[in-house]
């Protein structure tokens, strides 16, 4: 069977697919001091009476939170004399338009462990020749500084690699253990500040996450499973030795397992055009799936750090369970982007917080129940939740539940605009969409973020609170490469378009046998600075333009001046199915009875049905206000809502 | 109509999202490395009173200034569905190369509002490429002027008959139009679901909202009066100083500037409209409010400034204004902040207070680009290194997509260090840019603190000034020159001033 195990900040999440598409599901608390114990843990409490587990993929934050917490290798940094600075003097935007006292977080070398080359390339080839005494120099340079790690970058590398080719095989030479990265090889794209630090992450966290993966791969292979695979911010999965190589591309493994375990669901439900929305302890996640494929091309800053990579679109906002609401000077009632995280967590969970979070309003309204048990035994304690919660009344003039009311709706406007932005903002419009929540407590927010956007179709997934593992288990295995083109649309010769799709071919499926592969291509009007990936509709160059043409329009409205269009990037995708689940329920036939309890929604008091999430019946209809109370995750039913149970379990809200 | 605190939050994040569609739409579609690398524009939502409801936030000078657009359309009478187009500084523009699109948001019986997009466009006409003359003398040496009209596809081609670059120039309008287009859209979406009159009864709160936060703001401040004096190092014709001084009060919850004793409009282009003073003095007043503070019309409802008719910062036509947007805008909220330091408020030192215009063409092709450099420390740290400081935020051109574009190659592009003045809390460096030509061409450059350095504060000391160099040799601070293959163009960037005492004694 397939495992997938999600490690987030709070809770490691496994889920586990038979071959008869059966799911185990397991929910452990994270170890943040070893994120490989958690991973171990979960697997222990899976116990050994299954199937053999043939692949395990692994959702880690590892990447990120070294970003984040600045906990990476000491890395030197090689780059163009005159240079030097380039990490620095970033895009020379400031840190906050008005606050004054804000400046951008350091880069992640030291300003002394940057050795400039006596070099330079231009567009057209060498400016300045690497001389071999130059090269013999900056290595010595290099070696006297003792780096963990290596980052190389020369202007124009992404067009011509050569010196940079010559300056990392010294330093491989000189430094053996050590790595050296390129930024050629991480990242062949104009605008050298991105790729810089790109690349400058890339050594940055290549020891720690070179050390975890082969921890974690290592234990994985004692307990006797045979493929060990990591999710990538691009969707693919990488094997350990690979992931080794391409430690920058783990910085969004975490959040990626949820939007495919979304997409999956989608192909289940035969739903193709989704938005999905992963809410957890501190943040949100929003992101978009249409024609079935997750959108890719998402801009990813983590710690500061601009990473110009393959990503899944993912839009953050700091609206999740733990954060806490406040009220600012003029009186207006604000959430987040402060939250109580795992620890002390919110007021609720009883564990010393006492500030009011959104879970305390979700519990203060009664969508939560107290009785209600979060993994390893944590009860919610409604009394500590209305006292956070009353600490708002005097300055909002409120009673609890106004308070409570307010917080959950301004928790869903925040969040509203991460939709908006994987959404409206690239031109696609969400009315069209249905939206998939997902997280713990995403679906209580479902009917209202929908309403918020015009939505009619809310699909709450059969085990929302443990979907990330889900997609992470069911992931087909993807690989991505690209190699530049930078030629008119009118000036390409079929053959060798055909020829440099054939070459990204057979390397792809070299790598994956068996694979199915797709063609690509990145384009602009020429001059434009940015690109729009579109498939090949018939696998042929001449489709290009027409598809370009189509998406450029869908996307901003206008066809520019009617100029040329380029192809910037050729890209083949290339997968391998994964396990699918078989969305079949094991157990629950015939029809549960619901119990009752008093909620409050938009301000009204109303009596809501109470339905196990994991239990309902395929077919069974359900009006709101009605509450969906599942083992790992609860979600809401508004007033003016209507569901249908689906055969797979996932219920399926529609606006009545 | 009253919204409760919670619609309130809800609809600033409404608006606020619909303005960042605006931009978004315009930066990924645009092809000028100014627009689509450097973002030089500003995208904003106007209720049908012509009130601003939201910016996305991109650059301060463009801040209370297009309120001044919105007006000038107004004025001419606009019917609902239209497109008009405006640069003209003395009705609703900044400089000639800001072209600003105002669309009149259609509703079924009338005008729900007008959608924004302004964006500076690296060539417009007028005496050198790249209409960022030094030492033009009137408005009519710095490119075509268009008053509002209606943007018809004949004005598009007495425009596009104007300037040096017509293709860029036709797509990146192509995108400021479809931004244009976005806001309308997404001011129909929410009228959809709310209905236009709960739309416009939102916006108005939140001016309100914003009104409120900023004079209870300034209530906290204590009264004040105080004046300062700073000056411009010449205006292109000539080096004479430029006086430009201010009297701020804070009294009655109201932020008032006057610039009464400001030197009169000069001949050459340091000038601005008022429009541009009123924005450097929003700036100011607007980093004194916190972060969450909604940029809308409100929070200029409590700031009042006057100017004398015909003084250098509420010139009147036919003065030239090019340098008045991006240099003269930085020398005014310089001296408000002075003002405001004098009087005793925690305020940073002076920054670089210059953007540094850069503007290089030769046949076929137009460059602009301004350089950032150091922030003045303040009571709560150093100064950031390599900004831009005050009135722009402008990203800076990639050194490759530079000499992909153009026939230039940078040499070094390095931080100046130890320019930023020393103190308590040091002041951030500049920025070194050292350009060599590949091509002949002809180059402007408009540039302030070559002379007079940015000031620190409370003890701290004053950053480095900066300067412009031609092969080593100095070159004036605002100048024209035709450049040949092989010349190397220097700008060295101001430090920013340092704050407080240096623990450390003198060397």
């Amino acid at each position: 069977m397939r495992v997938g195990i999600d490690v987030g900040g709070t809770f490691t999440d496994l889920v586990a697919v038979a071959p008869d598409g059966s799911l185990e599901i397991r929910k452990v608390l994270s170890t943040p001091d070893d994120p490989s114990a958690g991973l171990f843990r979960s697997l222990d409490v899976l116990g050994s009476d299954h199937p053999p587990i043939e692949t395990l993929i692994h959702g880690t934050t590892i990447a990120t939170n070294a970003l984040l917490e600045r906990r990476g290798a000491r890395t030197v940094l090689v780059t163009t004399a005159g240079f030097e600075d380039l990490l620095w003097l970033r895009r020379q935007d400031r840190a906050s338009l008005y606050d004054l006292s804000r400046d951008h977080p350091p880069p992640l070398v030291r300003r002394d462990d940057v050795v400039g080359v006596t070099e330079r390339m231009g567009p057209d080839g060498a400016v300045v020749a690497l001389s071999d005494a130059e090269v013999a120099r900056v290595t010595a340079a290099v070696c006297d500084r003792q780096p963990q790690a290596v980052a190389v970058t020369f202007l124009f590398a992404f067009r011509h690699p050569d010196h940079e080719h010559r300056i990392a095989a010294a330093l491989r030479a000189a430094l053996p253990g050590i790595p050296v990265v390129a930024s050629h090889d991480v990242v062949p794209l104009f605008r050298e500040y991105e790729r810089c630090a790109t690349t400058t992450a890339e050594a940055y966290l290549r020891p720690l996450v070179t050390e975890a993966v082969t921890r974690a791969a290592a234990g994985v292979a004692r307990r006797g499973i045979g493929t060990f695979r990591l999710m990538a911010s691009g969707g693919g999965t990488l094997s350990a030795e690979a992931a080794a190589e391409s430690a920058a591309a783990l910085a969004l493994s975490g959040p990626v397992g949820g939007v495919i375990g979304a997409q999956i669901l989608g192909e289940a439900l035969g739903r193709r055009d989704l938005l999905t929305l992963d809410m957890g302890g501190t943040s949100a996640d929003a992101s978009l799936i249409q024609g079935g494929v997750a959108s890719r091309e998402g801009a990813t800053v983590v710690g500061g750090v601009p990473l110009a990579l393959p990503a899944v679109l993912i839009e953050t906002v700091s609206a999740g369970g733990g954060s806490v609401a406040w009220v600012d000077d003029a009186g207006t009632l604000k959430v987040g982007p402060r939250s109580a995280g795992a620890e002390p967590g919110p007021a609720c969970f009883g564990r010393g917080g006492v500030e009011p979070t959104v879970t305390d309003a979700c519990l203060a309204l009664g969508w939560l129940a107290p009785d209600w048990a979060l993994a390893d035994a944590v009860r919610l304690d409604a009394v500590a939740a209305e006292q956070a919660l009353g600490r708002l009344r005097q300055p909002l003039g409120m009673d609890v539940r106004g308070v409570a009311t307010g917080v959950v709706a301004v928790a869903t406007a925040v969040m509203a605009r991460a939709l908006k932005r994987v959404s409206v903002a690239r031109g696609t419009d969400p009315r069209g969409l249905a939206l998939v929540p997902f997280g713990g407590a995403g679906p209580l927010f479902g009917c209202a973020l929908a309403d918020m956007l015009g939505m009619r179709s809310v699909i709450v997934p059969p085990h929302p609170g443990v979907l990330s593992a889900l997609g992470l288990a069911a992931a087909a295995e993807r690989l991505e490469l690209a190699a530049s083109l930078h030629q008119r649309v009118a000036a390409l010769q079929r053959k060798s378009v055909n020829a440099a799709y054939e070459k990204l071919e057979a390397r792809a499926t070299g790598a994956l046998p068996g694979a199915v592969t797709r063609r690509l291509a990145d384009c602009r009007f020429v001059g434009q600075g940015y690109e729009i990936t579109v498939p090949l509709t018939n696998g042929e160059p001449d489709s290009i333009e027409a598809a370009f043409r189509a998406a450029h329009r869908s996307r901003y409205g206008h066809l520019g001046a009617g100029g040329a269009v380029e192809v910037v990037n050729v890209r083949v995708v290339a997968e391998r199915e994964g396990g699918r689940p078989a969305w079949v329920r094991r157990m629950g036939i015939g029809r549960p009875t619901p119990g009752s309890r008093r909620i409050a929604v938009g301000g009204k008091v109303v009596r809501a049905q109470v339905w196990p999430l994991g239990e309902l019946p395929p077919g069974l209809r359900i009006s709101g206000p009605a509450i969906l109370a599942g083992p790992d995750a609860t979600g809401l039913v508004e007033p003016g809502w209507r569901a249908t149970v689906h055969a797979s379990g996932a219920v399926m809200l529609e606006r009545a | 109509m009253t919204l409760d605190p919670i619609t309130r939050e809800v609809m600033a994040h409404a608006f606020a999202g619909v303005a960042e569609e605006m931009g978004l739409v315009l930066i990924h579609s645009a092809v000028s490395p100014n627009i689509r690398e450097r973002r030089d524009a500003s995208a904003a939502l106007f209720d049908a009173a012509g009130e601003m409801i939201a910016q996305a936030a991109h650059i301060p000078v463009h801040l209370g200034a297009l309120a001044d657009a919105v007006a000038a359309v107004r004025a001419e009478e606009p019917q609902p569905g239209d497109l008009y187009i405006v640069n003209d500084p003395y009705t609703g523009g900044s400089h000639l190369p800001d072209l600003t699109l105002v669309g009149v948001i259609r509703t079924a019986d009338g005008i729900g509002g007008y959608s924004v997009v302004r964006a500076h466009h690296s060539d417009v006409g007028g005496a050198t490429p790249g209409s960022m003359p030094a030492g033009a003398r009137e408005l009519l040496a710095e490119g075509l002027v268009l008053p509002p009209v209606i943007y018809t596809p004949e004005v598009e081609r007495i425009l596009l008959a104007n300037v040096r670059t017509p293709e860029v120039r036709r797509a990146d309008l192509a995108a400021q139009r479809a931004a244009v287009e976005r806001g309308a859209e997404g001011l129909w979406a929410l009228a959809a679901r709310h209905g236009w009159s709960f739309v416009q009864e939102a916006a108005r709160e939140l001016q309100a909202d914003a009104e409120a936060r900023t004079r209870a703001v300034l209530g906290r401040l204590p009264r004040l009066t105080a004046t300062a004096t700073d000056w411009l190092e010449g205006d292109g014709v000539t080096d004479r100083d430029i006086a430009i001084r201010v009297t701020v009060e804070v009294r009655d919850r109201t932020f008032h500037a006057d610039f009464t004793g400001t030197a009169p409009a000069v001949p050459g282009n340091v000038n601005c409209p008022l429009a541009v003073t009123r924005a450097a003095v929003l700036f100011v007043v607007r980093t004194l409010l916190g972060e969450d503070v909604p940029m809308n019309a409100g929070v200029a409802r409590a700031v009042r400034v006057s100017a004398p008719p015909g003084c250098v910062v509420n010139a009147r036509w036919p003065s030239a204004v090019a340098a008045g947007n991006v240099e003269t805008s930085q020398r005014i909220a310089d001296v408000v902040f002075r003002a405001l330091a004098g009087a005793g408020l925690a305020v940073p030192a002076q920054g670089q207070g210059t953007m540094n215009n850069v503007t290089l063409g030769g046949p076929g092709w137009t460059y602009y680009e301004t350089l950032g450099g150091g922030q003045g420390a303040g009571p709560w740290g150093p100064g950031p290194s390599a900004v831009h400081a005050g009135m722009s935020n402008t990203r800076n051109t990639p050194i490759e997509v530079l000499e992909l574009e153009y026939p230039v190659r940078v040499r070094r592009y390095a931080l100046r260090q130890g320019s930023g003045g020393a103190g308590r809390w040091r002041g951030g460096d500049g920025v070194v840019r050292e350009i060599e030509l590949l091509a002949a061409a002809e180059a402007s450059i408009l540039s302030e603190r070559r002379r007079h350095a940015p000031a620190g504060v409370g003890g701290g000391l004053d950053g480095a000034v900066g300067r412009n160099l031609l092969n080593g040799s100095t070159l004036p601070a605002k100048t024209n020159l035709p450049v040949a293959p092989g010349d190397v163009l220097t700008i060295e960037t101001p430090g920013g001033g340092g704050w407080g005492e240096s623990p450390y004694p003198k060397e």
